[in-house]
């Protein structure tokens, strides 16, 4: 679990940071997910990217290539997701 | 899972870990119980309405109506220090969860485990040697921990329980 500082970027967690906000609007726990970087192609659990930003808004970045993967914000009314560095998530389910 | 509510939890004790770090015993009514290794986010609102939100690790297994976190100061940190230094018995906080599921520990898994955590990290750890004590677990567990990842302290819990 983690959290620490991260240069100019700021306080940086993991990804397990996603899990709250992104309860509000996924049936499943997303932090268990594997997702696909679209820059580097990498894999990996959302829990292990590194989560920027303070929630309500939230910016998760590839550990391997730092491009985001995933942003989030929640205001007041709506909740915005930005999956546009993600190529894929990959939901473990039980049968 | 879906939505998942917001709960007041009233602080009801307090136990200092270190200098710069407390043990906060907070009393949440209908708790639904957790796994070791699981987190709740903490919100915190200002009387003008501004609001500050941070995860922190349930530190015990579940015991209840009682959630046990265990913050440690940040330098200018917004909510850590406002729970280590400024949140009395009696006093509310907003608290969501349980959540996250990638890093538990149940106690019905049978597979050894390694434990690695510097800082604050070693709190999730905490809670899974608890629950493993708590469980009558056999099950081997290595914890390492370190403030310097270059000096890593390695702490064996054996078959024995200790
Ligand atoms: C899943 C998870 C579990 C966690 N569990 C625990 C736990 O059990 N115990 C624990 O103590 N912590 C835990 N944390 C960390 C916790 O969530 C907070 O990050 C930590 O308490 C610091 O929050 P803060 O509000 O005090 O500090 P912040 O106010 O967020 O600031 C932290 C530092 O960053 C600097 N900073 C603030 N804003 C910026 C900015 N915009 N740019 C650059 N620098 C900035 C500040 O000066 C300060 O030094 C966990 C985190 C996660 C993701
Ligand atoms: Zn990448």
């Amino acid at each position: 679990m983690g959290n620490g500082t991260d240069g100019d970027l700021g306080q940086v967690v993991d990804g397990n940071a996603l899990a709250g906000p992104l309860t509000e609007v996924f049936a499943v726990d997303i932090t268990t997910a594997r997702a696909r970087c679209t820059s580097c192609g990498a894999t990996g659990p959302v829990a292990a990217l590194r989560v920027y930003g303070r929630a309500p808004a939230l910016v998760a970045r590839c550990p391997g290539c730092a491009a985001v993967v995933l942003r989030f914000n929640r205001t007041p009314t709506a909740a915005w997701l930005d999956l546009q560095g993600a190529t894929s998530l990959h939901f473990p389910l039980p049968g | 899972m879906g939505r998942l509510a917001w709960r007041v939890a009233t602080l009801v004790g307090t136990t200092d870990e270190t200098p710069t770090a407390r043990t906060l015993v907070f009393r949440v009514p209908d708790w639904p119980g957790h796994l070791a290794g699981q987190h709740v986010d903490v919100r915190l609102t200002a009387e003008d309405g501004y609001r500050a939100q941070r995860s922190y690790s349930l530190a015990a297994p579940a015991d209840g109506d009682e959630v046990r976190l265990t913050v440690q100061l940040v330098p200018d940190g917004e909510v850590s220090s406002y729970l280590v230094e400024g949140l009395s018995v009696g006093d509310p906080v907003e608290i969501r969860g349980p959540v996250g599921g990638w890093f538990v520990w149940r106690p019905t898994d049978q597979a050894p485990v390694l434990l690695v955590a510097g800082g604050s990290g070693i709190v999730p750890l905490m809670a899974m040697v608890r629950a493993r004590r708590a469980a009558g677990s056999r099950v081997p567990f290595r914890v390492a921990l370190g403030h310097d990842p270059h000096r890593v302290k390695t702490e064996r819990f054996g078959p024995s329980g200790g």
